[in-house]
């Protein structure tokens, strides 16, 4: 999983303004006095880009909110943050049980192996169900 | 279960692991808005590519939380409540530790979908006092108020006036000089599609980019290990009390320092006798407050806390001979102790030569045993801001590089703003003073701009000046409505 598809998961709105509105320079701020380059570039030369820098720059992202779209996208972030966090103490207080019920500390470690891909597929998970929960909504959102 | 010798609750571990996320996560939001800062001008100047300047940027967030002394971690701990401090196991602890940590986290994500640059240390001052504040109200027996570092507050409010005259000025008279001085038109001109500016300027740029995030991290970084910290020791008191690697000479230089200052005290408050450790602890605990006053039970207090701490330590070759219900009144002991004679020295109320070395000793040593933060927080920290970089840092990049001026930011403006900024953080941890590098950074640029005659987008200044402003009275709300819901949820679940 690379950055932008973290990015996609934990902040769906640009991604649905993304396929909104075609690559991120399409999208520029009404009233903005200069043209942004940050914005522009991955539309222009986004093919020309090497792959290990395409693959970090998070460019997916509506780049003028209004104060009520800022409000629906933080309370929709922070309810993933909030999930994400509870996910993890219940993942933990059981990894935690594991670790001290199991005496031998080769059997420990591998014990954790599973815990660790186990936490990051319900992440992944609990992430791709509230990006389809608030997509609609954003994506109807937007629209109006 | 058993950890680390001590036994835990599932609930009690949801909840350490819960908080542990949170706090985490404030780090990684934290690393959205102001390591972004670092950046922006080395981004934007074409100086770095984006991917190279925020992975630079991270490991030097990283060596600048690991080099870091603790000293930033322990003194947001000492703007909270004390009795929450004490107590962060119980239900008020953590409606404390999830109402500061929530507020300042939507503060900061909602400043952040706007693209404003606002500080993260005020959003967390100013979550701090909200949960003091609500703590005063609910708590009986309690002044309004008296849970609020109101100091602090006045600090924070000097940091809004002083911050964006300190960047705007400095920096737009840095640029002038530099003009005055340095006659190389390119410099002054917006940086051209992909195209690095002068190798002299690149390194500058980059080496005051590496300054920022060194500073952010050895600065903002503690303020999540402090919380951490907090964290840990209310659940895992056993483990996380004080420093169970402490060594035997250490142990007993405190003995014997905690027995001088015992009889110092004795001396000072004549004929004055505490009943008893608990009484000791609240008379502490109230001076401690902000409206607290010193009487002469404030120093028979504190002869009766060292006493017991001699009486804890003296002829143990380590800590870890303790029981685990000795380390934790050890912890409360040390940490009641070491703050009250900070707070006497501070208003200069011990007026004797001896007495004052001795009392900045004494905190010396006690600090040894009880600030200190394991590496793995450290590195989960410094991950977690590095990530929150990564991920989160164009909306401030473009808001500082082109939504201040009129005109894009050219290679001397970018230079000059990120060398204010890089001296000021500098500047802060040096003379105390207080300032936001966000803020610097913000009115640096805008200075820059004014110097140059380029003009200012005046829409975006008004709404960086409102969120600078709101940023402590909405933490504020946030925090103490956050805390009086949860702990009004926690009582009616029976948690206490």
């Amino acid at each position: 999983m690379d950055l932008r598809t973290i990015e996609a998961l934990i902040f769906p709105e640009a991604a649905s303004s993304q396929a909104r509105t075609g690559p991120a320079g399409a999208s520029e701020p009404s009233g903005s006095v200069v043209a942004s380059s940050l914005e522009s570039a991955p539309a222009n030369n986004g093919g020309d880009r090497g792959r290990y820098e395409r693959f970090t720059i998070p460019y997916l992202f509506q780049p003028a909110l209004s104060v009520a779209e800022a409000v629906r996208a933080t309370l929709r972030t922070f309810l993933r943050i909030f999930l994400g966090s509870l996910l993890f103490g219940v993942w933990g207080a059981y990894a935690l049980l594991l670790w001290t019920s199991v005496r031998n500390p080769f059997l420990r470690v591998a014990a954790m192996i599973p815990m660790i891909a186990l936490f990051l597929v319900l992440l992944c998970g609990l992430l791709i169900g509230t990006t389809l929960l608030v997509r609609p909504r954003a994506r109807q959102f937007t629209q109006l | 279960m058993n950890v680390f010798g001590e036994t835990l609750t599932i609930g009690n571990a949801i909840f350490l692991f819960l908080a542990l996320g949170l706090a985490l996560s404030f780090e990684f939001v934290n690393g959205f808005h102001d390591t972004a800062n670092a950046v922006a001008t080395v981004i934007y100047t074409h100086s770095l590519k984006p991917m190279v300047a925020v992975v630079w940027s991270g490991c030097w967030n990283l060596i600048g939380v690991l080099t870091s002394s603790g000293g930033v971690a322990f003194g947001v701990l000492a703007l909270l409540p004390v009795e929450l401090v004490l107590n962060v196991g119980s239900g008020a602890g953590f409606a404390m530790v999830f109402a500061l940590l929530t507020s300042a986290i939507i503060w900061n994500l909602g400043t952040w979908y706007l693209g404003l640059p606002a500080s993260s240390s005020h959003a967390l001052i100013g979550s701090i006092m909200g949960v003091g504040l609500a703590n005063s109200l609910l708590t009986p027996g309690h002044v309004f108020g008296e849970g609020v570092n109101w100091a602090k507050a006045t600090e924070v409010g000097t940091s809004l006036l002083v911050s964006p005259i300190v960047g705007f000025v400095c920096a737009g008279l840095l640029l002038l000089l530099a003009k005055l001085l340095i006659h190389r038109q390119d410099l002054y001109q917006a940086p051209e599609k992909d195209k690095a500016p002068p190798l002299w300027i690149r390194g500058l740029l980059i080496l005051t980019c590496t300054g920022v995030s060194l500073g952010h991290g050895s600065n903002d970084g503690q303020k999540g290990m402090g919380l951490i910290m907090l964290i840990l020791i209310g659940i895992l008191p056993t483990t996380f009390a004080v420093d169970l690697g402490t060594d035997q000479a250490s142990i007993q230089q405190l003995a014997s320092t905690t027995d001088t200052i015992s009889g110092q005290m004795d001396q000072m408050a004549p004929g004055v006798a505490m009943a008893g450790g608990q009484v000791a602890a609240d008379e502490l605990s109230a001076y401690l407050k902000t409206t607290g006053k010193d009487t002469p039970r404030t120093y028979a207090a504190i002869g009766t806390k060292c006493r017991e701490i001699n009486q804890l330590i003296d002829g143990k070759k380590a800590l870890t001979d303790l029981t685990p219900a000795q380390r934790t009144t050890l912890r409360s002991d040390l940490y009641l102790t070491s703050e009250s004679m900070k707070k006497l020295n501070k208003n200069k109320k011990l007026t004797d030569a001896a007495l004052q070395k001795s009392a900045v000793t004494l905190a010396g040593r006690m600090d040894k045993v009880t600030k200190f933060i394991p590496v793995w927080v450290k590195v989960a920290v410094a991950l977690a801001l590095g990530l929150g970089t990564m991920i989160g840092w164009k909306r401030i990049v473009v808001t500082v590089g082109e939504k201040i001026g009129k005109t894009h930011l050219t290679y001397a403006q970018g230079a000059a703003a990120e060398l204010v900024a890089a001296a000021t953080i500098l500047a802060a941890d040096h003379f105390n003073l207080p300032v936001s590098t966000t803020h610097v950074l913000s009115s640096g640029v805008a200075g820059t701009m004014a110097a140059n005659h380029s003009g200012l987008q005046m829409d975006t200044l008004r709404n960086l000046l409102l969120a600078w402003v709101l940023t402590l009275p909405v933490t504020v709300l946030l925090g103490a409505g956050l805390f009086a819901f949860v702990l009004n949820l926690l009582i009616r679940m029976g948690v206490s």
